[in-house]
């Protein structure tokens, strides 16, 4: 487990390496462990986001909502077509601000969860 | 530094207030991509006018046009405020 460990998870970008690397720099090697694998399992990869998303114009719209969490507005895609199709071309030029999104949330989620132990 | 606006913020608020500004009852042009392809249509049109006429305070109009109209208002505006939180917390 080394330093580069973050820079190996799929789809990742600079900003993302910047905010996790300042939020486990403080942690010692047992904790970071621990938060990489917690990490690596609630993270979504980009990529993953847009083609679930893209599977709209040929199927069902709003995969891509329900898998971050977004049970409501997954509904509404999902009964409107993606909102006429207007909402589904948004989310696919949208989908790595949404992949981060919710990827961010999740590595706060983690951290906090790690802070109490 | 210039704050980066969320696409997604931006669209959905430019969305509700230009259904807000138009005259409901004259008729959408059409933003249906399905239609455009070449589809008799997809079930969310007719969301636009249920929309914009619920904002014109047409509730019973507006439930004929689309019976989504109103948990699509709801969703979106909670979505905004959301989005909203997100992008003015880190600043």
């Amino acid at each position: 487990m080394n330093d580069f460990y973050f820079a190996m998870l799929p789809g990742m970008d600079h900003e993302e390496l910047v905010w996790l690397e300042e939020l486990t720099k403080k942690y010692d090697p047992e904790t970071r462990k621990r938060f990489v694998m917690l990490y690596q399992n609630r993270r979504k990869d980009p990529q993953t986001i847009l083609i679930t998303c893209l599977l709209g114009f040929v199927g069902v719209n709003g995969i891509h909502r329900f898998l971050m969490d977004e049970i409501l507005m997954g509904i509404l895609f999902l009964f409107t077509g993606g909102l006429c199709l207007v909402g589904t071309v948004i989310d696919a030029i949208n989908y790595r601000k949404l992949a981060w999104e919710y990827n961010k949330q999740a590595s706060m989620d983690i951290a906090a969860m790690l802070g109490k132990f | 530094m210039f704050p980066r606006i969320n696409m997604e913020l931006a669209a959905w608020v430019a969305g509700l207030v230009y259904l807000a500004a138009i005259d409901p009852h004259a008729g959408l042009p059409s933003f249906c991509l399905f239609k455009l392809a070449g589809f008799s249509g997809c079930p969310g049109c007719g969301l636009g006018t249920s929309v914009s006429l619920l904002l014109h305070g047409e509730l019973r109009e507006s439930l004929h046009h689309h019976w989504l109209g109103l948990p699509t208002l709801v969703i979106l505006c909670a979505r905004i405020v959301q989005l909203a939180k997100i992008q003015f917390r880190y600043e």
